[in-house]
């Protein structure tokens, strides 16, 4: 690391810079591909809707520990979305994905989502702020642990 | 295989030896890297009910590159700041030093430049006007690049991890520009940056003192404290 620069180490480490600098750039293209934002999407709007007109299938697109959460707190899922009562606005104003996590920003509600083998999930539904401190998380009707 | 190939493949290692053993340390730590980051990534995912992925899933992910990126960004900092700083400022006995009163450039005879070039010194060292001005600059060159180029790809692809926890935590994501004044962005770099200058200035100091029989990094066994070394 401390090779005195006078017997030839830059020479030598030349050649290893430019392949940081190659794997430097293609590991930023990689990492940061916003694939999966249709998707998230749909589903977030397709769980908008059915929240309210069909609660039993809306379950389905709930990610476990929400669905254990809802079947605690009110005996079963779909009971528990009913009792929520989640805005069936499915207008989106913003989606964001990063990695495994998505935020579709509706008209009316938050939705978090998280992607499973099966798919995307809801994870947190019917989100709103109570705060503008950003460090506060939203308040959701419908979350997991 | 024949004599001649064994010859050259000797000779390979014999004068290549250093960058092939770092070449493949790095290599067994990436992969270490690799398979305990993924267990923490796969750990964290079980305990908030989430999905767990696979390894080439999570060597692509952003959680992998800016943790492989927050430490090059460092290493090319560090670098970038000892060639530069190196050739003005001095450490008394150090091995790491020039000798105080050399602080500078160096004249184009000590360069080995221009007219003082040998006939085996590389051809841009030989030649005048923007070649050998580049060229007596590549390495700053080369080194600032990278770690600026890597320091960028840490924010873009720590953006990603971070707006990721973010809406685990059902907060919202941010945009780059808040990420690069952020906390995260900041305690990544920073505690990078503070061991690379811990490094360096221990390096400086010890090798007044201190030594190791054999090691370009080590002044003689038997040479003065007070004896700058660099270019003896």
């Amino acid at each position: 690391m401390f090779a005195s620069p006078r017997v030839g180490y830059g020479a030598a480490v030349r050649p290893s810079s430019c392949v940081t600098a190659a794997v430097v750039a293609g590991l930023s293209l990689v990492a940061c591909s916003a694939a999966g934002e249709p998707d998230a999407t749909a589903v977030a709007q397709r769980f908008a809707t059915l929240a309210r007109s069909d609660p039993a299938a809306a379950c389905r697109l709930l990610a476990p520990r929400t669905v254990e959460r809802l079947e605690d707190d009110a005996g079963e899922c779909a009971a528990g979305l009913e009792d929520a009562r989640t805005p069936a606005d499915d207008d989106v104003r913003s989606v964001t994905v990063a990695i495994d996590s998505a935020q579709v920003v509706l008209s009316g509600q938050v939705v978090f989502l998280a992607r499973f083998d099966s798919g995307w999930r809801v994870t947190a539904a019917g989100c709103t702020r109570d705060s503008s401190d950003d460090a506060v998380p939203y308040r959701c009707s419908v979350e997991g642990d | 295989m024949s004599r001649d190939h064994e010859r050259g493949a000797r000779a390979a290692w014999r004068h290549n030896s250093l960058t092939i053993v770092f070449g493949l340390l790095l290599l067994v730590f990436v992969a270490g890297q690799a398979v305990s980051g993924l267990a923490e990534y796969n750990e964290t995912a079980r305990t908030d009910g989430l999905q767990e992925i696979s390894l080439l899933r999570y060597l692509s992910s952003s959680s992998f590159a800016v943790d492989l990126l927050e430490n090059w960004q460092s290493e090319y900092l560090q670098f970038t700041l000892y060639i530069l700083l190196t050739v003005w400022l001095v450490q008394r006995g150090s091995s790491e030093s020039k000798k105080p009163g050399d602080e500078g450039r160096g004249s184009d005879e000590d360069e080995l430049v221009g007219r003082h070039a040998r006939p085996d010194s590389p051809r841009w060292a030989q030649v005048g006007g923007w070649r050998r001005s580049i060229y007596s600059h590549s390495l700053l060159i080369v080194m600032g690049t990278v770690f600026v180029l890597s320091w960028c790809a840490q924010a873009v692809t720590g953006r990603v991890t971070e707006n990721q926890q973010r809406m685990r935590d059902l907060l919202d994501p941010v945009g780059l520009g808040d990420y690069v004044v952020s906390p995260d962005f900041w305690s990544r770099t920073m505690q990078n940056w503070q061991s690379e200058m811990l490094a360096i200035g221990s390096m400086a100091v010890f090798a007044i003192y201190l030594r190791e029989r054999g090691s370009p990094e080590s002044k003689q066994v038997g040479m003065p404290h007070d004896v700058t070394t660099s270019d003896d």
